[in-house]
């Protein structure tokens, strides 16, 4: 059974802005699973909803099978991280991390415990006694995410937590959340708009947009195979190239592109021909070169290089293959001294394989 | 302007800066404080004013100075019973603003943004009409003949119990201290509880306490910086208070603040006046050194910012 079951949930603010729409979802117990979405796609409304602050208006919540509505936020085994934070600045370190503790009446001697035990999952025992106004924006966070996890909740939500920190300290936090989830074994509900912490975070991920979910699944599903243009847009960059179905034969599909002819694409749909449709193909899975031998199960084009992005690992080449369609590759700089492989104007063959690229139907 | 004398005029300027409030503050403050320290050792002139302290004659000059104000006012019941009355009429005030503001400077924090600014108007609306005025006004609510008391005397007369008395009594005293003082809590209750984190109250709910839980864990301790403000800003002028009792009280009522009136302007006798005045001073000082003492150890107060 899973652990939350979010069913046809739908949150409207003054009748016209519909934040959360119709949405469901069903989280299982143990996964880190994230919403991952542009600002104002519903993400904390929804988040709101599960830990019992807003009510939908329409659909039901449940956790381990049990109807969430009408039940107060303090009675809900989920506890929160909350963007900012939130911690009292009146208690120390300690007191926080011992506040919900207190709540549920938990005996002195085990609540001192369960503190220093608290603390020290988030290496922060040295720091007890010092009020939140003397952390770092770093040790805040973990302490926040102590006090959440000090009377184990069955579901951990975190709304962004890591949105205020710098980048380093950012990705140092990423690995510590991930260690500290497999440690304590609570489901996680983390909420991001970054595409790369929802990929390096996620046991599973879903794409939200206007208050509904995209798609669901696994960072390398769907990132490799994205359903909609919203998704392959959304994460990562994408070459989206529109245009209609031409033939198709078992498991392959023929998209006339216009400006670069029929290009294969690997589904397992059979779409009408001449339904409009779009090929998704990531740079990375384009190859670029001086010249490719043509090969069966393959498309291969031929451009001249319209501009390069020099990122210090990859380049990416976006290359003009007729008058203002362009096509971009990326390439790891694997050369010695880091000189470039191709210039402006240069002319290269692309290529990538049938089942790298993915057809969209909207 | 060279460099350094940009420095120099700016220097100049600082000085300026605070040095004009300091002078003001000693000429309009610490010289009358010292007069009035002065006046309490002196002998009262025959009609009224103080007496010369000191006096000339063919020995030289001689101080004529006196420690007797301060005998009589620690010898006679009168004061001291007096002293005492203030000082519970002062604290219960404080208690009945602190009970009253709390819940509307709550409701006022949360109001929609539109009517916040709205509403404290309206707290300090009444401060637009004559002071005197508003007094008069309970007056005549609390007067026997009135609206108010008649109907209360109806509903306790339907009880069974005696008809009461409202004007020149204790309670209509405190009734006047508390509405005049009211808005002096309000306010910095407002103030202090605007600058509170909703975050705070989500986390605490969030975490497993009720709603009375956070916020006698969270709201009010965040609070007592407020609290103090107010209850000095009621307190002290409560304590002084002389229309209120004068007008509302009758003889029984009587504060501190109708002592040294009378002995301004009836008794004539500035210097046992000023020495009351001094005495309340004193007192004054010794509990708002008490309240912001004990406020600093309490959770939300100062030794804990920052
Ligand atoms: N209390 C509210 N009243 C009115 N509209 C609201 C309210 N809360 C949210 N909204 C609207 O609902 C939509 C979703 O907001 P939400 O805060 O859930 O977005 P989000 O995905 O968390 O965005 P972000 O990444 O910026 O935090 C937005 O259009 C927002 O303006
Ligand atoms: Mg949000």
């Amino acid at each position: 059974m899973s652990l939350l079951e979010m069913r046809h949930i739908t949150r409207r603010f003054d009748d016209d802005t519909v934040a959360v729409d119709d949405l469901s979802l069903s989280i299982q117990p143990g996964e880190f699973f994230t919403l991952l979405g542009p600002s104002g796609c519903g993400k904390t409304t929804l988040l709101r909803m599960i830990a019992g602050f807003d009510d939908p208006d329409a659909g039901s919540l449940l956790l381990d099978g049990e109807e969430l509505a009408g039940v107060p936020p303090e009675q809900r085994p989920v506890h929160t991280v909350f963007q900012s934070y939130a911690l009292f600045p009146h208690m120390s370190v300690a007191e926080n991390v011992a506040f919900p503790l207190r709540m549920a009446s938990v005996r002195r001697a085990e609540r001192e415990q369960r503190t220093r035990e608290a603390l020290e999952q988030v290496r922060l025992a040295d720091f007890a006694h010092r009020r939140p106004d003397q952390l770092s924006g770093g040790q805040r966070q973990r302490v926040a995410v102590a006090r959440a996890l000090v009377n184990r909740p069955r579901l951990l939500l975190l709304d962004e937590p890591l949105a205020a920190l710098d980048l380093k300290m950012r990705e140092q936090m990423q690995i510590e959340l991930i260690s500290l989830q497999m440690e304590v074994g609570i489901t996680f509900v983390y909420v991001t708009h970054d595409q790369g912490e929802a990929l390096a975070l996620s046991d599973r991920l879903a794409v939200m947009n206007n208050g509904r979910v995209e798609q669901v699944g696994d960072p390398s599903d769907v990132y490799e195979f994205p359903d909609t243009r919203f998704v392959a847009d959304f994460i990562g960059t994408c070459n989206l190239l529109d245009g209609s179905v031409g033939q198709s034969e078992t498991g392959l599909v023929y998209l006339d592109v216009p400006g670069l002819g029929p290009l294969g694409v690997a589904s397992d749909a059979s779409p009408r021909t001449g339904a409009p449709g779009t090929l998704a193909v990531r740079p990375e899975k384009v190859r670029i070169d001086a010249r490719i031998e043509p090969a069966t199960h393959e498309n291969r084009l031929e451009g001249t290089v319209h501009d390069q992005l020099y990122l210090g690992d990859v380049t990416v080449y976006r290359i003009e293959i007729t008058d203002g369609q362009l096509v971009e590759a990326m390439l790891p700089n694997t050369s010695a001294r880091g000189e470039r492989f191709f210039d402006f104007g240069d002319q290269v063959q692309l290529a990538w394989r049938h089942d790298a690229g993915r057809l969209l139907a909207d | 302007m060279t460099r350094a004398g940009s420095l120099q005029t700016e220097a100049v300027k600082r000085r300026l800066l605070v040095g004009l409030p300091t002078l003001v503050l000693l000429v309009l403050f610490a010289a009358p404080t010292l007069i009035m320290v002065l006046a309490t050792f002196q002998f009262p002139d025959d009609f009224g004013g103080l007496a010369p302290a000191w006096y000339s004659d063919s020995d030289g000059v001689h101080l004529d100075l006196t420690l007797e104000n301060y005998e009589r006012f620690a010898g006679e019941a009168i004061y001291l019973k007096i002293f005492w009355r203030s000082l519970v009429y002062a604290t219960l005030t404080t208690l009945f603003c602190a009970a009253l503001a709390y819940p509307l400077a709550m409701f006022i924090t949360r109001a929609p943004s539109r009517i916040r600014d709205l509403l404290v108007l309206l707290v300090i609306l009444p401060f637009w009409s004559n002071f005197l005025i508003r007094v008069y006004a309970w007056m005549s609510i609390l007067g026997p003949r009135s609206l108010f008391t008649e109907g209360l005397n109806g509903l306790l007369g339907w009880f069974g119990l005696g008809p009461v008395t409202l004007l020149f009594t204790p309670f209509a005293v405190i009734v006047g201290l508390v509405y005049v003082h009211l808005p002096f809590m309000v306010l910095p209750l407002y103030a202090n509880l605007c600058r509170h984190d909703p975050a705070w109250l989500d986390a605490a709910r969030d975490l497993g306490a009720s709603p009375w839980k956070t916020f006698v864990g969270v709201t009010l301790p965040m609070s007592v910086p407020g609290l103090v403000a107010g209850s000095l800003l009621v307190f002290i002028p409560a304590l002084g208070a002389f229309a209120v009792p004068d007008i509302l009280g009758g003889a029984q009522g009587a504060m501190i603040g109708n002592l040294i009136s009378d002995q301004f302007l009836s008794a004539r006798d500035w210097p046992f006046g000023s020495t009351i005045a001094v005495a309340l001073t004193l007192f004054v000082v010794f509990i708002a050194w008490l309240m912001t003492a004990v406020a600093r150890r309490l959770p939300g107060g100062a030794a804990h910012a920052r």
